[in-house]
C-alpha cells in the first residue's frame, strides 16, 4: 500500500539575505556548493576587549539603500528584501495572491539594536530623547509589519520569538497557516543580526567560542567543538498549496512533505534531558509525511558547534534513524550561527533534493560519535527526502521533511 | 480562503479552564468580579519612576500579590504566567498526564524586560561595576513559555507569537488550528505582559498616554493606560472534553487574523483589516453579524484607534448593532497579554449574562454610534460574543466564544 503524507505544501520561491551575498535558490545552491565559510574577524565593530572576534556578518553594501529602506532598521531591511527575493522568485509579485498571502517570521532577538537606541535617548536626555519613530521597532513583530506594508500582504501575519529554531518554527508554523485555510500562500522566513552589545553580551556569558578553550572556530559534530560563531542573515521560503501553485503556474522547487514541532521540557536555557527511543516529533514528520526513516538521505542539524547541543541532536538522530541513518550535516560552519537561520536549512535541503548539492563537514576529524554517519563527502544520488532538523535550549524540537516533487504523482509537475 | 477550512464537530474547540492574575489581584474570578463591578484598577505607577512623562498611571499588581506568586527568582513575567497556568489547569480538571502531548502557545511583547532594563540602566550608569547577568536568562518573551512548559511538563507543539497587543489573541487562534486539524486534543493558549520603563517610554514619546486613566470611546479621550497581568485557557477538541467529562465553559467558535498593510502603528481610517478579521472569524463561527450581541473591543482609548474600531464594527453589525465595551478602561492595556484577559473578560460575560462596563465614559464620542456601556455592567441574554485584538504592524486578531448551551 502506498502511504500519502497527511498534508503538504509546495516551496515555490526562496530569498536569500546572508554574507554571501542576496538572492533566491541559486545563490543558496552556489554557498553549498562552494563550500566556504563567510566566518572572518568582524568588521562592524571593535572586539579588541572580547574574547572572541569572529563572526559572519552582512556587508552594508548587500542592504537596500532606498529612500523607502531608510525607514527601516537594519533588521527590517534584511527581512524586507529576503521576502521580496522570495516573492519574485515565486512568480508572486503583483499577483492578487500576494495580496492573500500569510507571513510568518521568526527571529529569536528581534531587533535589539533599535531597543537598545531607544533605551540610550532616554538614558541620556530623559523624556525629551525619545524617538517616537524607534519605538516600534522595538516590538518583535516590527519586521513582519514593515514587510507587510511593503508587500501589501493582508493575509494573516505572525512573528514567533523561538530561541534556537525560530526559521524552523516559521515553515512549521507556515504549514499550519495552509493546513487551517487560513491562507492559499505563506511566506515563512527567519531573521536575527548580529549587533555589537549583544554579541558582547553573549561573550561576555562565554556562548560564543572559544569559552576559554582553545582556538575559536565553529567544528559541530567535532570533539573540538567549543561553541558557536555567531552570524546573521535572513531567509524567506514561499510555501503553497500545490493547487494553487499549479493554478498560477508556480515553479515548484520541492514539497514540504511534514512540518512537525513539540516541545521536551527542559528548563528554560538548557538543552533537554532526551528521553531514549522516544523521539515524537520525528516520528509524527516521518508518519505524516509517509516516509520510512530508511528514506531519508539527508539531514540538515540546527546543531552549531556548543558540546551540549551537538550531542544531545545527535543522540535524537541516532535514536530515530540508526546506524544507517542519513548523512548528517550543517550549514553553521558556514554562515554562523543564528536563530532564523532555519530557513535557510530549509532553503538547503530543497537545493539538496533538487541538485544533490549539500555542504561537506571537511573540518570533521574526530567525530563526536561514530554510530551516525556525517557528510564527509558529496551526495550521490540526490537523495529523494531531506530533513531539516531543529533542537534548541529550552527544548523546542523541530523536523521538517523536504521531498523532490516528481517523488509524487498527485503535485503537479 | 474557507473552503479549506473544514471542521469536524469532534474537532471543534472548547474552553475548559481559565486563569488570571490582574491588576484585581490572583484568580480568574477576581478579575471577573473586578470587572462586573466597574472597579478601575488605574492607579500611581510605582515600579519604575514616571518623572518627566505625560502620565504616571498604569494597571499595576498589588505588590502584596506579587510577593505571593512564587520565587523571586524566576523573573515578573514567569511569575505572572505560571500562576494563570496553574489556575487554568485546576479549573479545568485536567489530568498533568494530558500535558505531555499538549500545545502551549503564549502570546507577549515585553517578556521580561523589566528585569533586563534594570540590568542595563545599572550597566549605564556604573560602566565598571559587577551587574548580576541573571535577568537576561528571562528577557525573552519565549523564556516564559519555555518556563510554563518545563513546569506543567507540557509536550506539545510550543510557540511565542508577538503580534504585539494582539499576541495572545493570536496564542488562542493558534492552538484552536492545532486543535481543529488534528494535531493535538489540548492546549494552553494565553498571554503575559508586565509593565516596563520601554513600553511606557514608547507610548509617552508616541503621545499615546492619557494623563488621566484612560477613557475609552469618550469624547475627551487623550491615549491609553498600561497595565499588566496573564491570562491563560485550557483548550480540548469537543470530543477529548466530552470524553473526561470535562466542565465547557465555552466554545471557540471562530478566530479571523489579517494584516492591514497599512502603517506601522496607525489603522487605515476605513479599519479594511479589522472588518475583514472580524468576518473570518464570523465566517469561521458559521455566524451572522446578528448573532453576535457583545463585542468586548480593544478599545485602547487613542483617538485613532477607537475611531477606527468603531468604523470597522459599524461597517460589519451595522451601527448600534452590538453592544460594546472596553475592559482596558478598568485595568490599563496589557499589551501582550490583552487578548488573553479579554478572551477570559468575554467568556465571563457569557457566563454570567453580564456584560463588563466601559470605565470614565461621562460624555460618549458621538462620532462612535455604539452603547458602550459606560460605567456600570449590564445584563444582558447574550449567546456569542467577540473580542477584538489588534496591534502595532497592523496586526488584526478577532476571537468569537459561545454559550455551551448555544453551541449546538
Amino acid at each position: 500500500m502506498v502511504r500519502m503524507p497527511t498534508y503538504r505544501a509546495v516551496i515555490t520561491g526562496i530569498g536569500c539575505v546572508s554574507p554571501f551575498g542576496v538572492g533566491g535558490y541559486d545563490l543558496v545552491a552556489e554557498v553549498l556548493k562552494a563550500n566556504v565559510s563567510a566566518i572572518q574577524p568582524l568588521q562592524s565593530f571593535p572586539t579588541a576587549d572580547l574574547t572572541s572576534c569572529l563572526g559572519a556578518e552582512i556587508p552594508a553594501a548587500y542592504l537596500p539603500k532606498t529612500e523607502e529602506a531608510r525607514r527601516w532598521s537594519r533588521l527590517s531591511q534584511m527581512t524586507v528584501l529576503a521576502c521580496r527575493q522570495a516573492v519574485a522568485e515565486a512568480g508572486l509579485c503583483d499577483s492578487a495572491a500576494l495580496g492573500q498571502a500569510g507571513l510568518v517570521v521568526g527571529s529569536q532577538f528581534g531587533d535589539l539594536r533599535s531597543t537598545e537606541a531607544f533605551c540610550l535617548g532616554f538614558l541620556r536626555k530623559g523624556p525629551l530623547g525619545l524617538s517616537p519613530l524607534l519605538f516600534p521597532s522595538t516590538v518583535m513583530n516590527a519586521m513582519a509589519g514593515t514587510t507587510s506594508i511593503a508587500l501589501g500582504l493582508q493575509g494573516p501575519m505572525l512573528t514567533l520569538n523561538q530561541v534556537g529554531v525560530a526559521g524552523e518554527l516559521a515553515v512549521a508554523r507556515a504549514m499550519l497557516l495552509l493546513r487551517a485555510g487560513r491562507a492559499s500562500a505563506v511566506i515563512a522566513c527567519g531573521v536575527d543580526e548580529l549587533f555589537p552589545r549583544l554579541y558582547e553580551t553573549l561573550v561576555q556569558l562565554r556562548v560564543p567560542s572559544p569559552r576559554g578553550h582553545g582556538e575559536e572556530v565553529c567544528r559541530p559534530f567535532d570533539q573540538r567543538h567549543n561553541g558557536p560563531i555567531l552570524g546573521e542573515g535572513a531567509t524567506a521560503v514561499v510555501l503553497e498549496l500545490p493547487e494553487h501553485a499549479q493554478m498560477r503556474g508556480a515553479p515548484m522547487l520541492a514539497e514540504v512533505r511534514s512540518a512537525c514541532w513539540g516541545g521536551i521540557p527542559a528548563r528554560p536555557g538548557h538543552f533537554p534531558m532526551l528521553p531514549q527511543g522516544q523521539h515524537p516529533v520525528l516520528d509524527q514528520a516521518l508518519t505524516e509525511a509517509a516516509v520510512h526513516p530508511a528514506d531519508v538521505g539527508m539531514a540538515y542539524l540546527s546543531s552549531c558547534g556548543d558540546p551540549q547541543h551537538d550531542a544531545m541532536e545527535l543522540a535524537c538522530i541516532a535514536d530515530t534513524f540508526g546506524p544507517h541513518g542519513p548523512l548528517l550535516t550543517s550549514v553553521t560552519h558556514l554562515t554562523g550561527e543564528y536563530g532564523g537561520l532555519g530557513t535557510f536549512r530549509v532553503a538547503a535541503a530543497v537545493a539538496t533534493v533538487r541538485q544533490g548539492i549539500s555542504p561537506t563537514l571537511d573540518y570533521l576529524r574526530q567525530p563526536i560519535r561514530t554510530d551516525v554517519r556525517f557528510a564527509v563527502q558529496p551526495v550521490t544520488p540526490p537523495p529523494a527526502v531531506v530533513l531539516a532538523h531543529g533542537l534548541a535550549p529550552g527544548g523546542v524540537h523541530t523536523a521538517i521533511l523536504i521531498g523532490r516533487l516528481h517523488d509524487t504523482s498527485d503535485v503537479a509537475q | 480562503m474557507d473552503q479549506h477550512h473544514v471542521r469536524s464537530d469532534a474537532r471543534r474547540v472548547v474552553v475548559t479552564g481559565l486563569g488570571a492574575v490582574s491588576p484585581y489581584g490572583r484568580g480568574w474570578e477576581v478579575y471577573w468580579q473586578g470587572l462586573a463591578q466597574g472597579q478601575c484598577k488605574i492607579g500611581p505607577l510605582t515600579l519604575f519612576p514616571t518623572d518627566g512623562f505625560r502620565s504616571c498611571l498604569a494597571g499595576e499588581l498589588p505588590a502584596a500579590t506579587v510577593r505571593a506568586l512564587g520565587t523571586a527568582q524566576q523573573s515578573r513575567a514567569t511569575r505572572f504566567l505560571l500562576a494563570a497556568a496553574q489556575e487554568a489547569l485546576q479549573n479545568a480538571a485536567l489530568d498533568p498526564v494530558a500535558l505531555t502531548t499538549a500545545a502551549v502557545s503564549i502570546g507577549g511583547a515585553g517578556g521580561g524586560m523589566l528585569g533586563v532594563e534594570d540590568w542595563y540602566w545599572a550597566r549605564y550608569h556604573q560602566p565598571q561595576g559587577s551587574h548580576r547577568q541573571v535577568a537576561l536568562r528571562s528577557m525573552l518573551p519565549t523564556q516564559q513559555t519555555d518556563a510554563l512548559a518545563y513546569h506543567l511538563r507540557i509536550g506539545g507543539p510550543r510557540e511565542s507569537p508577538i503580534l504585539a497587543c494582539g499576541s495572545s489573541a493570536a496564542a488562542i487562534a493558534t492552538v484552536t488550528d492545532l486543535i481543529e486539524t488534528g494535531v493535538v486534543d489540548v492546549g494552553l493558549a494565553g498571554g503575559v505582559d508586565t509593565l516596563t520603563r520601554l513600553c511606557f517610554m514608547g507610548f509617552n514619546a508616541l503621545k499615546l498616554l492619557d494623563p488621566q486613566p484612560c477613557r475609552p470611546f469618550a469624547r475627551d479621550r487623550r491615549g491609553m493606560s498600561l497595565g499588566e497581568g496573564a491570562a491563560v485557557l485550557v483548550l480540548e477538541s469537543s470530543q477529548h472534553a466530552m470524553a473526561r467529562g470535562a466542565p465547557v465553559r465555552a466554545w471557540v467558535g471562530g478566530c479571523g487574523l489579517s494584516s492591514d498593510a497599512f502603517h506601522p502603528t496607525a489603522p487605515p481610517t476605513d479599519a479594511e483589516g479589522a472588518v475583514r478579521a472580524m468576518r473570518e472569524a464570523l465566517a469561521r463561527a458559521h455566524l451572522t453579524p446578528a448573532d453576535i450581541t457583545y463585542i468586548n473591543a480593544h478599545g485602547t482609548g487613542t483617538v485613532q484607534n477607537d475611531r477606527a474600531e468603531a468604523v470597522a464594527l459599524a461597517e460589519v453589525f451595522g451601527p448600534g448593532n452590538v453592544l460594546v465595551s472596553s475592559t482596558k478602561s478598568l485595568i490599563g492595556h496589557t499589551m501582550g497579554a490583552a487578548g488573553a484577559l479579554e478572551a477570559v473578560a468575554t467568556i465571563g460575560a457569557l457566563e454570567a449574562g453580564l456584560l463588563p462596563p466601559t470605565a470614565n465614559l461621562w460624555e460618549p464620542d458621538p462620532a462612535i454610534p455604539f452603547d458602550c456601556i459606560p460605567h456600570t455592567a449590564r445584563p444582558a441574554t447574550l449567546d456569542c460574543a467577540m473580542s477584538n485584538s489588534f496591534g502595532f504592524g497592523g496586526q488584526n486578531v478577532s476571537l468569537i466564544f459561545l454559550r455551551p448551551e448555544a453551541a449546538g
